[in-house]
C-alpha cells in the first residue's frame, strides 16, 4: 500500500518528460483521479513501516479523520489541477503536482518525521510557486519562504523536544515543546500577529497560485493541529479573536484576493474553536468544516481567479463582470456564498451547526454567531459588487473551458453535501448523531443571514465603500531590519587590515590559554 | 638547562610580538623568520645532552645526542625557508602592485 | 595494504612528472597524464577505503614501530572517501576550466592533495605537521595563481595567518616529543598518562590554536574569504571540501587519540568548543547576508558550515561524531556543487557578483536547478543531505544536554536560508539584457551534476555513507583501541 500523495510526486516526475501538450493534460487528469480513488478505497487502520537512520517511522497510517481529510484534499487536486492546468507553465505545474503531494503525504504520515520533512517539502514547493510564478513576486516569495520556515523549524525544535522527552516520534497529541507547535500551527494557521504572510501571498501571487495555495497551506495546519493539540482551551479564544481581527481587516480591503485572504482567517477560526473543544464531536465538526471551507473558498478564489484572468484586475469594481458575462461563474460564486453564509441546505451549514453543537462555553457561542453574522455581512458586499452594482467593465477573453470544469466540479459536490450532509458522514464512517434540518438547528442556521442582510441594508454605504487600506505595521520586518544593521556593522569591522586580524588571533589564544588552566 | 629556554621563550615571543605589531612587510616577514629560528633552537635543546656526541653507531659511545630532533631541526629548516621564500616572493609582487610596503595599504579585500 | 603508501606518492609523481611533461612535450601530454593519474589514483582510493575496517597499520620500510607507520581507520576512510568523490571531478572541471599557467595548477593541486593524504593517513606527530605545511604552502601558492593584485593580497594575509598558527602546531609537537620522548601517536598517548594536568592543557591549546586558524572559526577566520575570493574557483572546491577538513580531521585526531576523551571533559574543552561553534555560525551566517560576491558569501558560509562540524564532534557522544563526520562529507558535496555552479557562472559571463546573476536560472535551467538543490541542503532543509546530518548533530546535543547549542542550529539554519535565497531569488528574476556568453561543455557541467545529484541521493538514503560512518566513534572515543591497533601492528 502507499501513499496516494506518491501519484501526484510520480506524476511530478513524469511531466519532466519531453511531452506533447495534450498528453500533459491527460497526465495530470489521470494522476489526480487515481489518488482520489486510491484515497477512496483506503482502509482506515492500514499502515506502512519503514527503518530510516534509527527510527522506525510510519509513512503512511490511515484513519477516518486522515481519510476524511485526504478525500477532501484529492477531490480539490483534482478540481484545481484541471482549473489551472491550461493557464500555468508545466514547470509550475511540476511544483503544483509537488505541493499537492506533500500535502497529502502530510495528511497521511504517521509519524513526526515525515510529518515535518513533507511539510517543509510543502513549503519549499509553495514558496517556488510564488517565485517562480512572476517577477513582481520575488520579494513576497522571499518573506513568504522565510517566515514558512521559521514556523517549520519551531516545529522541528518541538519535534525534537518531544523526542527527547519520550522517545518517540509517533504522532499523537503532543506532551513537550508545546508553545513551539503552537508557534509553527499559528503561522500555518496564519492567526493573529502571525497572519503578515496570507494576505500577501495571496494577494500577489498568480491567481492560479492562490487557488492552489488556499486549499492546502491553512488546511494542513488545521489537519496538524487536529493531531497533535486538540483540546486547549486558550486557543479557541486566541481562534475568536483571530477570526474577529479577519473581519475588521477583511472590511477594509480593496482587493478581493486579499479580502479572501482575510476571510480563510475567519473560517479557520471556526476550525481551531471546533479542535480546541477537545471532544469528538467538535473534532469532526472541524473536520467536516475543512472539507466544505475547501470546496467554497476555492470556488471563491476560482471564481475570483476568472475575473483576474478576464478582466486583468481583481478590484471589487471589477467583479460587476461576473453577474452579466459569466453564467458558470456566477452560479458557482452564489452557491459558495450561501455555502459560506451557513445557510440551511447549503454545505457551510452543516459543519457549523455541528461545531454550534459541540461548544458549551456562552461566550464562545455568541462568537460564532457574531463570526457568521460578520461572515454573511462581508460577502453581502462582495455579492453587492459582483451582482447588484451596475459596472462598465468590458471582457478582454473569454475563461478557458477547463477552469469552468474545475469550478463546476467542486459547485456540483457542494451542492451534494449542502443537500444530503448524511453522504459525507457515511463516506468516512463519522456519525455525529444529529439531525441537521430540525427546526432548532434550521433557525440558529438561518439567523445570522437574516440578521445580516437586514443590517447591510441599513449600513450599506458603510460596508461598501472602498477604504483606504492601511499600511500595515510588520514587526517581523523590524527585526529583520535590526539584524541586518547588526550584521553590517560586524561585516566594517572586517576592514582588510591585518594587523587588526592578527591581533583577534592572539587573544584568541591569550582567551584559549586561560580558559584552559583556569 | 633553564637560561637557554629562557632565551627561546624571549626569542619566540620576541617573534609574535613583531608580527603583530609592525606595518612593514618586511618586517613581518622577519618576524616570522624569528619565531622559526626560535623553533629550531627548541630543537636543538630537546636534544642536548652535556657531553653527548654524535650518534654514530660503529663506535661505542655510551653518551649520544638523541638524533630525531635533529632530522626533524633540518626538516622546519627547509620548511621554513621554503615559507619564507613565498613570503618574499609575494612581498616583492605586492611592492610593485601597490607600490608600497605598509600592510595597512592592503585593503583592496574587506567586508 | 601497500596501496596506502601510493596514496601519497602516486601524486608527488604525478606532479613530478607533470613538470618534467611541460619542458619536453608542452601540452600534449598533460591531458592523459592528468586524467590517468586521476583514475588510477581512483582506484587506489577505493581499495583503501575498502579495508579500512578494521583499521590496518603499514610501517614503511618494515621499521616497526621505530619507523614511519601508516593507519588507514575507517575515519581516515572518510576523508579518503571525500577526495575519492571530489578529486576526480575537480580534475576533470580543471581540465577545461583553467586556461592560465595550466601545469602549474596541475603540479600543485596534487600536491596538495598528497599533503592532504599524508595528513590522513600517517600515524605519526611530526609527519602530521610535514603534510599539513605541505597541503597549505602549496594551497596558497593556488590561491596566488590568477597573479591580481586581490590575488596576492589575499594570498599574503592567508599565509600570514596559516604560518602564525603552523608554528603553534611545530611548537606544541616539539614540546610533546620533549615531554614523551616519541612522535607514534600511540606511544605519545600511552606517555601523556603521566604528565601534569597543566602541560597538557597548554599543549592542547597550542593545538587547537593552530589547527583553529586553519579551520577558520570567528575571530580567526578573517584569511578565508579572502583568499577565497580571487583564487581559481575549482581550487575552492578541494579547499573548502579538503584542505579545511583536514585540519579538522588533524584537530579531532589529535585531541581524541593523544588527549583521550576524558581529558576535553575534565578540561571543559568540550563546553568551549561547543560555545565557540556557536558564536561562529551565527556570526558567520550575518556576515554572509552583507555579501555582495557569491564567492566570499559561500566562503562565510562554509565557516558557519565549519562550525557545525565542530559542534557535533565536540558534544562527545557517539551520536554527534556520527552526525559531525556525515556533515564533513555532507559539506565537501554541497559547497562542491555550488563552488562549481559559481565556476560555470564565471566561465560563462564571469559573473560572481550576485546582481550578474540576474536572470542565468532561466538560461541554465539544469545548473540553477543544481544551485537550489545544493543551497537549499547547505541550508539544512529536507529531503537533501543537509537535512540528515544537521538533524544528527541536532539530536546529539541535545541528548548530550547542549540544549542552547541544539536551538541556535535551527536559528542558524533560518538565517542561512536568508542568503542562500537572496541568491536564488535573483536567479530567477528575468532582466532584459541580453547575455553574452560561452556555452560550458559538458566537462564542466558532467562534474557539477554528478555533485548535486548526490546531495539528493545522500538524503533519500543516507544509509550508504553511514555504514562507514557509524564505525568512526568507535576508534575515537575510545582511545585505547585505537592505541591497541597501533602497537600491535
Amino acid at each position: 500500500m502507499i501513499t496516494p500523495g506518491l501519484f501526484y510526486l510520480i506524476g511530478a516526475l513524469l511531466l519532466l518528460l519531453p511531452i506533447r501538450e495534450k498528453m500533459t493534460y491527460i497526465l495530470a487528469i489521470l494522476m489526480t483521479t487515481a489518488a482520489l480513488m486510491m484515497t477512496f478505497y483506503l482502509v482506515p487502520g492500514d499502515r506502512v513501516q519503514l527503518e530510516f537512520l534509527n527510527y522506525t517511522l510510519t509513512p503512511v497510517k490511515v484513519d477516518r479523520i486522515s481519510k476524511l481529510t485526504g478525500l477532501i484534499f484529492t477531490f480539490g487536486g483534482l478540481g484545481s489541477v484541471i482549473y489551472c492546468f491550461r493557464i500555468c507553465s508545466r514547470a509550475n505545474l511540476r511544483l503544483i503536482f509537488i505541493f499537492i503531494g506533500s500535502a497529502l503525504t502530510v495528511a497521511f504520515s504517521g509519524d513526526l518525521f515525515t510529518l515535518y520533512v513533507f511539510w517543509e517539502l510543502m513549503t519549499i514547493s509553495s514558496s517556488f510557486l510564488i517565485i517562480m510564478a512572476s517577477d513582481g513576486t520575488k520579494k513576497t516569495g522571499y518573506y513568504y519562504f522565510l517566515i514558512q520556515v521559521a514556523g517549520g523549524l519551531s516545529a522541528l525544535w518541538g519535534v525534537f523536544l518531544q523526542y527527547a522527552a519520550t522517545g518517540d516520534l509517533a504522532l499523537k497529541t503532543i506532551e513537550a515543546g508545546i508553545p513551539f507547535f503552537m508557534i509553527a500551527v499559528a503561522i500555518k494557521l496564519a492567526f493573529v500577529g502571525f497572519h503578515t504572510w496570507l494576505p500577501l501571498a495571496y494577494g500577489k501571487a498568480p491567481f492560479y497560485v492562490a487557488v492552489v495555495l488556499s486549499i492546502y497551506t491553512t488546511k494542513v495546519g488545521v489537519y496538524v493541529m487536529s493531531r497533535l493539540l486538540p483540546g486547549i482551551d486558550i486557543l479557541a479564544y486566541a481562534g475568536l479573536f483571530s477570526a474577529l481581527f479577519g473581519i475588521g481587516m477583511a472590511l477594509l480591503q480593496t482587493q478581493v484576493r486579499r479580502f479572501l485572504s482575510y476571510s480563510i482567517i475567519i473560517q479557520v477560526g471556526y476550525m481551531i474553536i471546533g479542535i480546541s473543544m477537545g471532544t469528538v464531536a467538535g473534532i469532526t465538526g472541524a473536520m467536516f468544516h475543512l472539507v466544505n471551507h475547501i470546496l467554497y473558498k476555492t470556488v471563491l478564489f476560482m471564481a475570483v481567479g476568472v475575473v483576474v484572468y478576464t478582466t486583468g484586475k481583481d478590484d471589487f469594481e471589477n467583479l460587476g463582470i461576473m453577474g452579466r458575462k459569466l453564467p458558470v461563474t456566477s452560479i458557482a460564486t452564489l452557491v459558495a456564498f450561501l455555502g459560506i453564509a451557513g445557510v440551511p441546505f447549503f454545505n457551510g451549514y452543516m459543519s457549523k451547526a455541528i461545531i454550534k453543537d459541540a461548544v458549551n462555553e456562552p461566550l464562545l457561542t455568541w462568537g460564532l454567531n457574531l463570526m457568521s453574522f460578520g461572515t454573511c455581512l462581508l460577502f453581502l458586499k462582495f455579492i453587492y459588487y459582483a451582482f447588484l452594482k451596475k459596472s462598465t467593465i468590458s471582457l478582454d477573453k473569454q475563461p478557458a473551458l477547463s477552469m469552468q470544469v474545475g469550478m463546476g466540479l467542486l459547485t456540483v459536490m457542494m451542492l451534494v453535501i449542502g443537500i444530503h450532509p448524511v453522504w459525507l458522514e457515511s463516506v468516512t464512517n463519522m456519525d455525529v448523531a444529529i439531525h441537521y434540518f430540525d427546526k432548532k438547528h434550521l433557525v440558529s442556521g438561518i439567523q445570522p443571514f437574516l440578521w445580516s442582510i437586514a443590517i447591510f441594508i441599513l449600513i450599506k454605504k458603510y460596508v461598501v465603500k472602498n477604504y483606504e487600506a492601511p499600511l500595515p505595521y510588520d514587526l517581523y520586518r523590524q527585526i529583520a531590519k535590526q539584524v541586518v544593521t547588526t550584521g553590517y556593522q560586524l561585516s566594517n569591522y572586517h576592514d582588510g587590515k591585518l594587523t587588526k586580524y592578527l591581533l583577534w588571533t592572539t587573544s584568541t589564544l591569550i582567551i584559549l590559554l586561560a580558559l584552559l588552566l583556569f | 638547562m633553564e637560561l637557554p629556554f629562557v632565551v627561546v621563550t624571549i626569542l619566540f615571543c620576541l617573534g609574535i610580538y613583531t608580527i603583530i605589531t609592525q606595518k612593514n612587510l618586511i618586517k613581518i616577514v622577519l618576524g616570522f623568520t624569528i619565531v622559526e629560528s626560535s623553533l629550531i633552537l627548541i630543537f636543538v635543546l630537546v636534544s642536548y645532552q652535556p657531553g653527548g656526541t654524535a650518534p654514530i653507531l660503529d663506535k661505542a659511545y655510551h653518551l649520544v645526542v638523541d638524533p630525531i630532533p635533529q632530522a626533524l631541526a633540518l626538516t622546519s629548516i627547509v620548511i621554513g625557508g621554503s615559507v619564507t621564500a613565498v613570503m618574499l616572493a609575494l612581498v616583492i609582487k605586492i611592492q610593485k602592485r601597490y607600490r608600497t610596503l605598509n600592510v595597512d595599504k592592503l585593503r583592496k579585500l574587506k567586508g | 595494504m601497500q596501496a596506502a603508501i601510493w596514496l601519497i606518492i602516486l601524486p608527488l609523481l604525478t606532479a613530478f612528472f607533470i613538470g618534467i611533461s611541460k619542458v619536453f612535450y608542452s601540452y600534449k601530454l598533460l591531458f592523459p597524464l592528468v586524467t590517468g593519474s586521476a583514475i588510477l589514483y581512483l582506484y587506489l582510493l577505493i581499495s583503501v577505503i575498502d579495508h579500512s575496517y578494521p583499521p590496518k597499520v603499514y610501517s614503511v620500510g618494515d621499521w616497526g614501530l621505530l619507523g614511519i607507520n601508516i593507519m588507514v581507520d575507517p575515519f581516515s576512510g572518510l576523508l579518503l572517501l571525500m577526495i575519492a568523490l571530489l578529486f576526480l571531478p575537480v580534475i576533470v572541471f580543471s581540465l577545461k576550466y583553467i586556461t592560465f599557467h595550466t601545469h602549474n595548477y596541475f603540479i600543485l593541486t596534487y600536491i596538495m592533495t598528497a599533503g592532504i593524504a599524508g595528513m590522513v593517513l600517517t600515524a605519526d606527530l611530526f609527519n602530521l605537521y610535514v603534510f599539513l605545511e605541505v597541503s597549505s604552502l602549496s594551497s596558497c601558492a593556488l590561491v596566488a595563481l590568477k597573479k591580481t593584485n586581490k590575488a596576492i593580497e589575499g594570498t599574503f594575509k592567508y599565509l600570514v595567518m596559516s604560518t602564525l598558527g603552523s608554528f603553534f602546531i611545530l611548537l606544541a609537537t616539539i614540546l610533546t616529543y620533549d615531554l614523551t620522548g616519541t612522535l607514534n601517536m600511540a606511544e605519545i598517548s600511552v606517555a601523556f598518562q603521566d604528565i601534569p594536568f597543566q602541560i597538557k592543557s597548554i599543549l592542547m591549546a597550542f593545538f587547537i590554536f593552530g589547527y583553529a586558524i586553519k579551520i577558520g572559526l570567528i575571530p580567526l577566520h578573517a584569511w578565508l574569504p579572502d583568499s577565497y575570493e580571487e583564487s581559481p574557483i575549482p581550487y575552492n572546491v578541494l579547499s573548502s571540501g579538503l584542505v579545511m577538513k583536514s585540519a579538522v580531521y588533524a584537530l579531532i585526531r589529535v585531541l581524541y587519540i593523544l588527549f583521550g576523551f576524558d581529558f576535553l571533559d575534565e578540561t571543559g574543552m568540550l563546553q568551549i568548543g561547543v560555545v565557540w561553534g556557536v558564536v561562529t555560525f551565527l556570526i558567520a551566517h550575518l556576515l554572509a547576508f552583507q555579501q555582495s560576491n557569491v564567492i566570499r558569501l559561500l566562503a562565510y558560509s562554509s565557516i558557519a558550515q565549519i562550525a557545525y562540524i565542530t559542534i557535533g564532534l565536540f558534544v562527545g557522544t557517539e551520536r554527534g561524531l556520527i552526525g559531525g563526520n556525515f556533515h564533513i562529507l555532507n559539506h565537501a558535496i554541497m559547497k562542491g556543487t555550488l563552488f562549481f555552479v559559481i565556476a560555470i557562472f564565471h566561465y560563462s559571463l564571469t559573473a560572481v557578483d550576485i546582481k550578474d546573476l540576474k536572470g542565468l536560472g532561466f538560461r541554465f535551467p539544469l545548473l540553477s536547478f543544481t544551485f537550489v538543490v545544493a543551497s537549499l541542503a547547505i541550508v539544512g532543509l529536507p529531503p537533501f543531505n543537509g537535512f540528515i546530518s544537521k538533524w544528527l548533530i541536532v539530536e546529539a546535543a541535545l541528548d548530550a544536554g547542549f540544549i542552547y547549542a541544539a536551538f541556535s542550529i535551527l536559528v542558524g539554519t533560518f538565517l542561512s536560508l536568508t542568503y542562500y535565497l537572496k541568491v536564488i531569488v535573483t536567479l530567477y528574476t528575468k532582466t532584459d539584457k541580453t547575455i553574452e556568453m560561452k556555452e560550458p561543455g559538458l566537462a564542466l557541467k558532467l562534474p557539477t551534476i554528478f555533485l548535486g545529484s548526490l546531495c539528493i541521493v545522500f538524503g533519500i538514503a543516507p544509509s550508504l555513507p553511514l555504514s562507514l560512518i557509524d564505525k568512526i566513534p568507535t576508534f575515537l572515543l575510545d582511545h585505547e583501541e585505537y592505541i591497541s591497533i597501533l602497537l600491535g601492528g
